[in-house]
């Protein structure tokens, strides 16, 4: 996400992006959503299959995602849904991109929203042509026009990639080792000598970037010092999933970690020790984005499945397998009460993509130089790895 | 003959054209499709953070691992061959069982079981004794190198155990005759006479310790406690965040296997001059056991301590764990949550039938190809007496000096220019692609077996059917293959258990059409869901050890056999 040639990514992402929106603008008058289902759902039954991928966590939902979702398009082809790794599958398309292969996926989930730029800038998501009115057609929520389609597909990528679900970035705890008091308030708090050997943190830093929308230059010094100390006071560095497990055993007392871990542990088993808090700074929302995959056998039948995957009946399949929640237009009961936890906590709601100033800031972190070298720093100091 | 001959070589050129793909990969800027020539992979392993760091831990894990294994096989393979401890064959057939373990479930076991704060072996101390034991298993060399040991340790057995059995007692006991102690004798005789076997063993085992990727990866590789050159490829093709560095990964491999050419040379010094110590004639050959008295308690401790680190812990763990919702330590409030449900959706949870399919497939289809190559690379390696025999053999032993991680990584990137040149070539993305870097991967050991079994079997008899007109290929089926029969059902079901249980190159290799249930079981792991991955591994284990079990039997009848055909004769 921070290379050099991610600029020219982005620059195409822009240009794309913009020539998109005028294309739906200035175009002739779009052809009925029902004509254009009809013409797609023909293309998709032609194609005879799909190849998705969802992750290990969403295994127990594929039999009834696949079989709702091929009626209610009345299809009668051969769904494949892999359960493989994200990130291996990320690595594998952008390679498969880049050495110019057929891809070995028609459509893909992919969660941090850097997996979706990588992929985008090696040119792996096609664009769909009149992705509004089929939206319309195939999203309920579009169709009533509770979400405008920019929502789900925001600029710069509009039209390439959609918005299936959010991660919202917060702290779980053990109840028996630390109590919700004595947690940091805020990630300045954080810092403080005294959480030290209590707490471990990801190899990743996407969740605290989003520092750089909230706080200018000197802040963000100020900020870099936090996260210094932050990375020096972590017990260990490791995948959420294996920090999660390791904090329930009781080795460490508190994670910064995505909100679905928290519902799924209690789900798993009620007397879990586990307790959640969000931040009162700022709480960041990630993506997990869907697109349709550059150059695919099976094109009509992954952008119908990628245009599906949006709707609250495919959100809802998902959420009782990986209590995922979509907290810009999720309707469901978790949705609501994941919303109500954050707004209780008083921080403020932070995602690259809401608007056309978060979009400018999420520009200067990915292409500027000064924005690479804050995200190196920060890396630096989070994972305090001397790489 | 020629297609025969050229048969053979099939599998020969992929490793000569893998190993040679994997010095270009370190050169290119990125993709063997794109065009350019660069030295900055190399620069960059001038850095602080790969000399001094990552080729110090792989060396430290190479040598802890070992001390590890040579701990526990050791004085184990002096028990169960030289002495008279009662249940020896017993004790024999279960550390066979051990070594059908897969090496991440042993890994997966002692993350839960050793860690210095919350692991469940730490928890019985602290509270039974009251004693804090700041222990781990993960983020430290010690830990890793104890776990690998373990993993090692049943190998290292086997490998050390043919020259322990085959030494005779005379020699030991002209030493105790002229005065020496136990002891002196034990250092004086006894190990100078296993030395070049120990010593190969150590080799052999250096060269396994540094390329295994799956122990170091789980135990604490990934947030850079313990760097190892066999993570830091994998991780240089599948990062936490950002795009793989191809070339990068280029480099550790290039290292990686200059490590392992490196203690292949000394491998084949000590084994070049073994014959000073054959101590096996002719005449007089009889190996006698040690009577151990009252010793024998004391081994029986021994052995047990290895049995339970080794096996049943770290299963015990697995099928606790494997019926839970979620990890818990043992308790009476954890009983009421223990249900078959991980069991039950395991299918779904590996991601469907065709991943069991496509097990089935890599299994059968290894062997088989690994069975018909080495017989037939061997055949020309002893029956040739031509120049080629002798470097179709080195070319043969040559993936054993390959890490399969860079193989793996070879072959993957092999399998991408494929695809782009010839994309109705079903190889990428195929279960056929796994299929063939298992069968590269263990074309050293099938031919080592192959070549023993064949110079066993006098050319006599296979003249004799060519002079009543048989043809090569009657030859080979009627004449040779059963004579060879239980040599090519060792190497068959040997093949058959590390095919099953190996997760490194499938792990790279893999895709939405050719997953198997040894990446997935990882994944599931990875991915946190230890309860639902410890089902699978329960399940791993299980198959692999009816198999060990059915490789014990044949080795059984093997040498019932021997001992028929020497009585007849």
């Amino acid at each position: 996400m921070r290379t050099d040639t991610l600029k020219k990514a982005l620059a195409l992402a822009w240009i794309l992006g913009f020539a998109s929106m005028w294309s739906v603008a200035g175009a002739a008058p779009a052809p009925e959503g029902q004509k254009l289902l009809a013409e797609l759902k023909a293309q998709a039954q032609k194609e005879e299959r799909l190849v998705t991928l969802l992750g290990g966590a969403e295994a127990r939902a594929i039999p009834k995602l696949v079989s709702t979702f091929k009626e209610r398009f009345g299809l009668n082809i051969n769904v494949k849904v892999d359960t493989g790794s994200p990130s291996a599958t990320h690595v594998k398309t952008v390679g498969e991109m880049q050495a110019g292969v057929k891809p070995s996926y028609d459509a893909l989930v992919l969660a941090p929203d850097s997996y979706m730029v990588d992929l985008h800038k090696a040119g792996g998501y096609a664009f769909v042509n009149n992705w509004q009115p089929l939206l319309s057609e195939i999203n309920p929520l579009v169709q009533k026009g509770t979400v405008k389609p920019e929502i789900i597909s925001p600029a710069p990528f509009s039209g390439f990639v959609y918005i299936h679900s959010n991660r919202s970035k917060t702290l779980l705890y053990n109840k028996k080792l630390i109590s919700e008091q004595e947690l940091p308030n805020t990630r300045k708090e954080w810092g403080n000598q005294k959480y030290g050997g209590k707490y471990a943190v990801p190899p990743w830093i996407d969740s605290e970037e989003y520092a750089a929308l909230i706080y200018n230059e000197k802040e963000l010094e100020t900020f870099l010092e936090t996260m210094e100390q932050v990375g020096k006071g972590a017990k260990f560095v490791a995948t959420f999933a294996e920090i999660i497990n390791r904090l329930l055993l009781g080795e460490v007392a508190f994670m910064p970690t995505n909100g679905y871990m928290y519902w799924e542990a209690l789900a798993k088993d009620p007397t879990s020790p586990v307790g959640i808090k969000f931040w009162r700074d700022f709480t960041s929302v990630t993506n997990q984005f869907t697109g349709v995959i550059k150059d695919t056998k099976s094109p009509a039948a992954a952008t119908l499945f990628v245009l599906w995957m949006t709707t609250p009946e495919a959100m809802a399949i998902l959420q009782g397998a990986n209590f995922t929640t979509n907290l810009i237009f999720g309707e469901t009961e978790l949705d609501k009460k994941e919303r109500l936890a954050i707004k209780n906590s008083g921080g403020r709601v932070l995602n690259w993509f809401d608007s056309p100033k978060s979009v400018e800031r999420f520009r200067w972190v990915a292409e500027s130089k000064e924005g690479q070298r804050f995200s190196d720093r920060l890396l630096r100091a989070y994972t305090q790895r001397k790489k | 003959m020629k297609g025969t001959f050229v048969l053979a070589w099939l599998p020969l050129a992929l490793v000569v054209a893998l190993t040679l793909l994997i010095f270009y990969l370190s050169f290119i800027p990125r993709l063997p499709t794109e065009p350019g020539f660069t030295l900055d992979h190399w620069r960059g392993i001038t850095g602080g953070y790969i000399v001094q760091k990552v080729i110090p831990n792989t060396f430290g894990l190479g040598v802890g691992a070992l001390a590890v294994a040579l701990f526990f096989a050791l004085p184990l393979a002096w028990l169960l061959n030289r002495t008279t401890l009662p249940y020896r064959e017993t004790m024999t057939a279960l550390v066979g069982i051990c070594l059908a373990v897969p090496s991440f479930v042993v890994a997966m076991a002692w993350i839960i079981l050793l860690n210095a704060e919350a692991g469940f072996v730490n928890n019985l101390f602290a509270r039974w004794l009251g004693v804090a034991m700041p222990l781990s298993a993960s983020g430290n060399l010690f830990g890793i190198s104890w776990v690998l040991g373990l993993v090692l340790s049943p190998g290292v057995f086997f490998l050390i155990s043919g020259p322990i059995r085959q030494l005779p007692a005379s020699f030991e006991e002209a030493a105790l005759v002229t005065g020496a102690t136990r002891w002196k004798t034990v250092v004086r005789i006894t190990l100078p006479l296993v030395w070049p076997g120990i010593l190969g063993g150590i080799i052999y085992f250096f060269m396994t310790a540094i390329s295994i990727f799956e122990v170091p990866a789980m135990l604490g590789a990934r947030g850079g406690q313990v760097p190892v050159l066999s993570t830091e490829l994998f991780f240089a093709v599948h990062p936490a965040t950002g795009l793989p560095s191809f070339g990068a990964a280029g480099v550790y491999g290039v290292l990686i296997t200059g490590f392992s050419l490196w203690s292949l040379y000394f491998y084949h010094r000590v084994i070049s001059s073994a014959h000073r110590y054959s101590v096996i004639s002719g005449k007089g050959y009889q190996p006698r056991l040690t009577q151990l008295g009252r010793w024998a308690y004391l081994a029986w401790v021994f052995a047990a301590i290895y049995f339970l680190f080794a096996l049943i812990l770290p299963l015990l763990i697995m099928i606790w764990l494997s019926l839970l919702p979620i990890l818990k330590e043992p308790s009476l409030s954890a009983l009421s949550l223990i249900s078959f449900d991980n069991y039950g959706n395991f299918v779904l949870l590996i991601g469907g039938v065709d991943v069991i399919w496509n097990t089935a497939w890599l299994v059968g289809g290894t062997t088989l190809l690994v069975i018909f190559f080495s017989f037939l690379i061997s055949w020309y390696v002893v029956r040739s007496h031509l120049r080629v025999g002798k470097i179709m053999d080195t070319v043969a032993l040559l993936p054993h000096a390959i890490p399969s991680v860079a193989l793996a990584f070879s072959l993957f990137m092999a399998g991408l220019v494929f695809y782009k040149w010839i994309p109705w070539l079903p190889l990428y993305g195929t279960i056929g692609i796994i299929v063939i870097a298992h069968l590269i991967s263990r074309i050293s050991y099938g031919t080592r077996v192959m070549n023993a079994a064949l110079l066993q079997v006098h050319s006599e008899l296979e003249e004799s059917a060519r002079v009543c007109g048989a043809r090569e290929g009657t030859v080979m089926w009627k004449i040779l293959v059963p004579l060879v029969r239980p040599s090519i059902f060792s190497v068959g079901i040997l093949t058959a258990l590390l095919s099953f249980r190996e997760v490194t190159m499938a792990l790279l290799l893999s895709g939405p059409e050719n997953a198997v249930l040894a990446t997935r079981v990882w994944l599931l792991w990875q991915g946190g869901r230890l309860t639902e991955a410890a089902a699978g591994a329960v399940i791993l284990a299980i198959v692999s050890m009816i198999l060990v079990v059915a490789l014990l039997a044949m080795q059984g009848k093997r040498e019932s056999m021997g001992v028929e055909r020497a009585s007849a004769l």
